[in-house]
């Protein structure tokens, strides 16, 4: 479970990013946070694993407190449990696909091991495992650079999987994807939400995504929260809330 | 005649021109002025710096006459230990006969040259790869340890090679070691220098990544930063041996072994100056050999 | 999905096709290690004594506070480092920079001719093999070899000039002789494309092109000259290591640290702006 409780985010330049969010989020929901760009959907996101610390009010991940006390060893070890997927994918270029899959575990094996690149049999199988679910275990041992962006974004499901979190942290995952190969990663999605029982919180840049494979949709609009609720009761008046504005083209995407 | 009358007239709109380019105009009296060139100052900057620099370093081709064919053109009493030979007859003495047979003492010196190239660019480049790390602005983001290792490294880097061998014979005595040390050094400053650039420019959204999955920072470096720089660096290393090899030829001239050791004692005597050629012959060898081999290997690794 | 770790036939199979570099690896270590091994055996005759390591502290400690004084008792600070006189370390990184300077000028002159004589499209393919033979054959010669070689027919700095600019031809030739070729093929070309005639394709397709490269390639070339005549001095040819070799002959530590004060912010302030305008060049401001 993930507890906001009146959480703020002002960041060291004195951008206030997030007012007083208060959020309860239960173990296998599937989230999509939507808002304007600027409204503080990465901030949000990134504050639950700590890539950038609270600064007002309390939040809670699985019953760890995460403040400035959660550093060092034990921060590394709260992270495990939360994987994260970004937009430009961020795959380890130069490098096979197998080797990124393996890269999740690294936290898991002494640093020489690490350095050698030595990982034990069961980790190896563990991630062309997590390359199977996906579908792409034929490109274990092709460069991970060399993939087209939904392979890509695959891959780093995959490597998230083997990481096996409770939590998935999906910053814009299909906003560099075509609407087609979009869809089908947030296939991808749905199904491991579904099937691992994996909360999955993704901030989306199209409306219609978000509705069509999220269950619960957050709106954002300057740092708060301005709707939070299930994805069938969205309607225009409320995504005029959201986005101050009608919708455009833009923040449909076909398909 | 009328021609030269004109041209002598429009000169100075000729040397304007070259200044101030020419307005055109285009149809229906458009004019564009094309972009000034800064071609023209550029060169007069040329020749007034030329001139300085000719000065300064006593540049005369006369004085290359002189020693060259024992005229002096221009009656300048050069100085020079060879007033008595011509030019000519004191290089064909110098390097004259060719001594052929000197090149058993050759190969043992040369050898010593290429295992203290080695020898050094390997320690140095090996202690570069976590120095450069250290020196990335996007990887380190603690300012004392960073601008220290960057200080370092300039310190390093601009000071000549050949003053760390004369300060390590001063120590270790006049053998190998302060060569292979010398060498060390001066392959760790600039490997981890151009080293550091490198990591600069990758993209640390791996990195991230890694970070994410409750990675340490070091364990993260290690998975996401190393495999896209290690070909890189391997390239650089290399580059570095190579020119290693033409440096180490030298650093025996003050003692810290190699075959500049030998260089130096058959220069400074006229009677031993035939061998130079036996020398240089084999040092040739050598630099050319190396330098195919490492710039093979760079291509594979690019 | 399955979320337990036993693996499936596929990923069996997978899993015993990975590919497996250990051979290569294993070579490639073995080989270093061989290397090293030799290399280390090289090293005998080490005489580490006390007197080495009063001496290494001697030389950290003058770096860093060179409080010398000359034979007239005058403090070497003082005589040689704020002075503008021609035996001071101004001057003499004056001198140093213009032997590089004059060095890199001639170098691109005589680049000129040696770059025709080793283009292929120009002399055919024996000449230019030994065109290319001779600037490799120059290029590889160190520049103090040189040096030592002009002080036969010039004297001290001028020496610098005549080794620093025949070092420098390797470099830019290499340069020249991909643009001459260059010109060929625009030559080549233009007789089948309409329009510009060959005198623009030459004008406005490659000199811009060549000059970005061009500037390029003798701001870097400087730099290096730079490094190199501030170490000429060691044979006798000029520059402010004329002033260092003799100190250090001397075991005159003040005059060595404050020679080195002359050289490391020139040498680093060269460097900067040789990387920053040339990055600038390469990449279009
Ligand atoms: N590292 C940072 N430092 C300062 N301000 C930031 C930083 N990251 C984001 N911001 C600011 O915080 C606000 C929210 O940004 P963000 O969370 O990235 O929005 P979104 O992901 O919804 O586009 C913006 O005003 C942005 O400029
Ligand atoms: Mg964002």
């Amino acid at each position: 479970m993930i507890l906001f409780e009146k959480v703020g985010k002002t960041y060291p330049d004195g951008t206030v990013a997030l007012k007083k969010v208060d959020l309860k989020i239960e173990q296998g929901e599937f989230i999509a946070i939507i808002g304007l760009s600027g409204a503080g959907k990465s901030t949000l996101i990134r504050l639950i694993n700590k890539m950038h610390p609270v600064t007002d009010g309390k939040l809670t991940v699985n019953g760890t407190v995460v403040d400035d006390s959660l550093v060092g060893k034990d921060l590394r070890k709260f992270r495990r449990g939360i994987g994260m997927i970004f937009q430009s994918f961020n795959l380890i270029g130069r490098t096979s696909v197998l080797k990124n899959v393996l890269a999740a575990r690294v936290a898991d094996i002494p640093f020489f091991k690490a350095l050698l690149g030595l990982y034990s049999k069961e980790d190896k199988i563990a991630s062309l495992n997590a390359l199977e679910q996906l579908g792409i275990l034929e490109k274990a041992y092709n460069r991970a650079d060399k993939l087209s962006g939904g392979q890509m974004q695959r891959v780093a499901l995959a490597r998230t999987i083997a990481q096996d979190p409770k939590i998935i942290l999906a910053d814009e995952p299909v906003a560099s994807l075509d609407p087609i190969t979009a869809t089908q990663v947030m296939r991808d999605f749905e199904k491991i939400n579904k099937e691992l029982n994996i909360t999955i919180l993704a901030n989306m840049h199209h409306v219609d995504m978000a509705l069509k494979f999220a269950t619960r949709v957050i709106g954002i609009n300057d740092g708060e929260i301005v709707y939070d609720g299930p994805a069938s009761a969205v309607d225009n008046a409320l995504l005029k809330k959201v986005y101050g504005r009608e919708l455009t083209d833009d923040d449909i995407m076909d398909n | 005649m009328e021609k030269l009358k004109d041209y002598v007239k429009n000169i100075g709109k000729y040397i304007k021109g070259i200044f101030i380019p020419e307005q055109i105009i285009i149809q229906d009296g458009i004019v564009v002025s094309p972009p000034r060139s800064v071609a023209p100052y550029v060169v007069i900057a040329f020749v007034f710096v030329s001139y300085f620099a000719i000065q300064a370093t006593e540049f005369s081709i006369f004085e290359v006459i002189y020693k060259l064919f024992g005229i002096d053109i221009l009656n300048n009493h050069f100085e020079g230990p060879w007033r008595a030979m011509t030019g000519w007859e004191y290089l064909s003495r110098y390097f004259f006969p060719i001594d052929y047979g000197y090149w058993r003492e050759v190969i043992s010196p040369l050898v010593d040259t290429i295992q203290m190239s080695f020898l050094g660019s390997f320690i140095g480049s090996a202690i570069a790869l976590p120095v450069a790390f250290l020196a990335s602005s996007n990887i380190n983001k603690n300012k004392f340890t960073l601008t220290s290792a960057r200080a370092v490294l300039t310190i390093f880097r601009t000071i000549p090679m050949i003053i760390y061998a004369v300060i390590f014979v001063w120590v270790f005595g006049k053998n190998v070691l302060p060569g292979t040390m010398a060498i060390g050094l001066f392959t760790f400053s600039i490997v981890a220098k151009m080293l550091f650039e490198k990591i600069e420019t990758i993209d640390l959204g791996s990195y991230e990544a890694i970070e994410s999955t409750g990675a340490s920072k070091g364990k993260s470096i290690v998975t996401a930063v190393l495999p896209q720089i290690l070909p890189s660096f391997y390239s650089m290393s290399l580059y570095a041996f190579e020119i290693n090899v033409r440096y180490a030829a030298i650093l025996g001239y003050v003692g810290a072994g190699g075959i500049g050791l030998i260089l130096q004692s058959n220069m400074a005597d006229l009677d031993l100056t035939n061998r130079v050629f036996t020398m240089l012959f084999f040092i040739w060898i050598v630099v050319i050999s190396i330098e195919t081999i490492s710039r093979f290997l760079r291509r594979r690794l690019a | 999905m399955k979320k337990n770790m036993k693996a499936t036939a596929i990923v069996n199979e997978t899993l015993s096709r990975e590919p497996n570099h250990v051979l290569i690896k294993v070579i490639v270590v073995s080989i270093l290690v061989a290397l090293s091994y030799w290399s280390i055996s090289s090293i005998t005759d080490v005489n580490f004594n006390e007197n080495g390591v009063r001496v290494a502290r001697n030389v950290i400690r003058y770096f860093f506070w060179p409080d010398g004084t000359t034979d007239q008792g005058e403090p070497i600070v003082l005589f040689f480092f704020l002075t503008l006189e021609s035996h001071g370390v101004p001057y003499l990184m004056y001198e140093t920079i213009m032997i590089a300077f004059l060095g890199t000028l001639f170098g691109a002159v005589l680049a000129v001719p040696i770059a025709f004589l080793a283009s292929k499209n120009i002399t055919g393919t024996y000449v230019s093999g030994f065109g290319i033979t001779l600037i490799t054959l120059i290029r590889t010669m160190p520049v103090f070899v040189w040096a030592m070689f002009f002080l036969t027919i010039a004297s001290g700095a001028f020496a610098g000039v005549l080794a620093i600019s025949v070092t420098s031809i390797g470099m830019i030739s290499k340069l020249f002789i991909e643009a001459i070729e260059d010109i060929d093929k625009g030559i080549l070309e233009a007789l089948d494309s309409t329009g510009a005639t060959t005198l623009q394709k030459i004008r406005y397709g490659i000199i811009p092109q060549l000059t970005a490269n061009f500037l390029s390639t003798i701001i870097y070339r400087f730099e290096i000259n730079v490094k190199n005549a501030t170490i000429l001095g060691l044979v006798g040819a000029g520059g402010i290591g004329t002033t260092m070799m003799g100190a250090i002959g001397s075991f005159n530590f003040s005059l060595v640290a404050v020679c080195l004060w002359g050289i490391i912010p020139v040498v680093f302030v060269i460097e900067f702006f040789s990387t920053k305008i040339r990055t600038k060049i390469t990449t279009g401001e």
